[in-house]
């Protein structure tokens, strides 16, 4: 097996070159929800709503309430896998739309805002951190009119 | 086109041959390893160097004994098909997908290779057992999880489906709940079937393969039970959050966990070995 050395060798260092540089690179972080949610409990406060919240393994939710208008505000991921539990919270309010990058869409976007996510989140692993656009899901009572929900959730976070 | 038979070199000269099947070793290995190095890098930064290790870098053991099984087939069996020009450009673009940062890229050469190998090799062939073993690494390692990424609700609301028929809960969409109960739950990703059933077809190769046990109707069984055990394992440390809420933390990311993942684990091999009984034995 002299003869092989040399191949084996060549393995070797493969392996080694490809893997340091692999280990040179950053763990993503997970969406900092927490952000979200202070950033949009302060904008609610700001514009006069009282607020409340419901903090759950899958989300907080925050409710404001202005006059006769009630609304609920919640982050949803990328992947939407929190979809449905935040459409069966959002019908004890009323319809949910979504806002992303300062848009107000009816159903939330898909591929765009994965393919984003999931850029980014390569991005992060060499080294640089763009900003992070959330996805705010906004359920409003009979009482709301559209200016009471405009800009009430961030178009970019840090994190 | 497959392998021709071929006859090991006489002498002094079967030791100068960079064969195939060593060849294609290499380059499973290469790609295996930088296609698994995102959880391992996740791992270290979740839990140290030392801690990572000893979660083995967050990848199964499943997936690193199979990647032993495959190194062996085409390291220790003899075969001397010699190399083709193809190969070598193969060779060529694994070493630069894994110079990449990206791992997924080297996913996904190692499916290229592999699929190469195995629809190159001849039938039986040390060479195409491992191709098909290190296809099913790359299942594990990049398409299961590409499929979840890109169909995340049918998968979750299918698991969710499951979980509601046969544990009798309410369902809408991918959350699921006990009538009456106060907590629902919220099946995400890491609560999918998908991962273990990915992870039970690595071992059912690895196995198959190894032993070299034939694919028939015996064999494809044996697939469907070790997948069915995962998703019964699965499905159990899922009902037992709905049933005893209190203790959810601790079924989901405490000891509840790693219990759940050594029984699937143990159950799934256990199964593969039994499905391949005959010639695991015949080759011992």
């Amino acid at each position: 097996m002299k003869s092989l050395r040399a191949p084996s060798l060549i393995l070797a260092a493969a392996v080694l070159v490809t893997l340091g540089g692999k280990a040179v690179t950053r763990q993503p972080p997970e969406p900092d929800t927490a952000l979200f949610t202070r950033d949009v409990e302060q904008r609610l406060r700001t514009r006069g709503y009282s607020v409340t919240s419901r903090t759950l393994p899958s989300g907080v939710y925050l409710y404001g309430a202005r006059g006769d208008c009630r609304l609920m505000v919640t982050e949803q991921d990328a992947f939407g896998t929190l979809a449905d539990r935040n459409n069966q919270f959002a019908r004890e309010v009323g319809p949910l739309h979504y806002v992303w990058r300062g848009r107000r869409r009816e159903t939330a976007p898909r591929a765009e805002i994965l393919l984003r996510f999931l850029v980014r989140r390569e991005l992060v692993r060499l080294g640089p951190s763009p900003p992070r656009q959330p996805l705010g899901a906004i359920a409003t009572g009979p009482g709301c009119s559209p200016a009471d929900t405009a800009g009430l959730t961030p178009s970019d976070l840090p994190r | 086109m497959t392998d021709a038979a071929c006859e090991a070199p006489a002498g002094a000269a079967a030791s100068l041959v960079l064969t195939r099947n060593r060849l294609y070793g290499g380059l499973f290995l290469l790609a295996a390893l930088n296609a698994a190095s995102g959880a391992a890098v996740d791992a270290i930064g979740d839990l140290g160097v030392a801690g990572a290790v000893l979660a083995l870098f967050n990848i199964s053991a499943v997936v690193w004994m199979a990647l032993a099984a495959g190194l062996a087939l085409t390291w220790r069996e003899p075969d001397y098909a010699p190399v083709r020009p193809l190969d070598l450009w193969l060779a060529g673009a694994v070493a630069l997908a894994a110079l990449l940062p990206v791992p997924a890229v080297s996913g996904v050469m190692l499916t290229v290779v592999g699929l190469h190998a195995a629809i190159t090799a001849g039938p039986g062939s040390p060479l195409r057992r491992a191709a098909i073993i290190f296809l099913a690494v790359s299942g594990t390692l990049l398409w299961g999880k590409v499929l979840l990424t890109v169909f995340t609700r049918p998968v979750l609301e299918m698991d969710s489906w499951l979980m509601s028929s046969l544990l009798h809960v309410r369902q809408e969409g991918n959350v699921v709940w006990r009538e009456g109960g106060a907590v629902a739950a919220v099946v995400s990703t890491g609560c999918s079937s998908i991962h273990g059933i990915s992870v039970a077809l690595v071992c059912w190769a690895a196995i198959c393969q190894y032993f070299a046990v034939p694919l028939d109707r015996r064999s494809v069984l044996t697939a469907l039970a070790a997948v069915l055990a995962t998703m019964a394992v699965n499905m159990a440390r899922i009902g037992g959050i709905l049933v005893s809420p209190e203790w959810a933390r601790i079924i989901h990311d405490g000891w509840g966990a790693t219990v759940s993942m050594w029984v699937t684990l143990v159950l799934v091999t256990a199964i593969c070995l039994f499905g391949a009984r005959r010639e695991v034995f015949a080759r011992a």
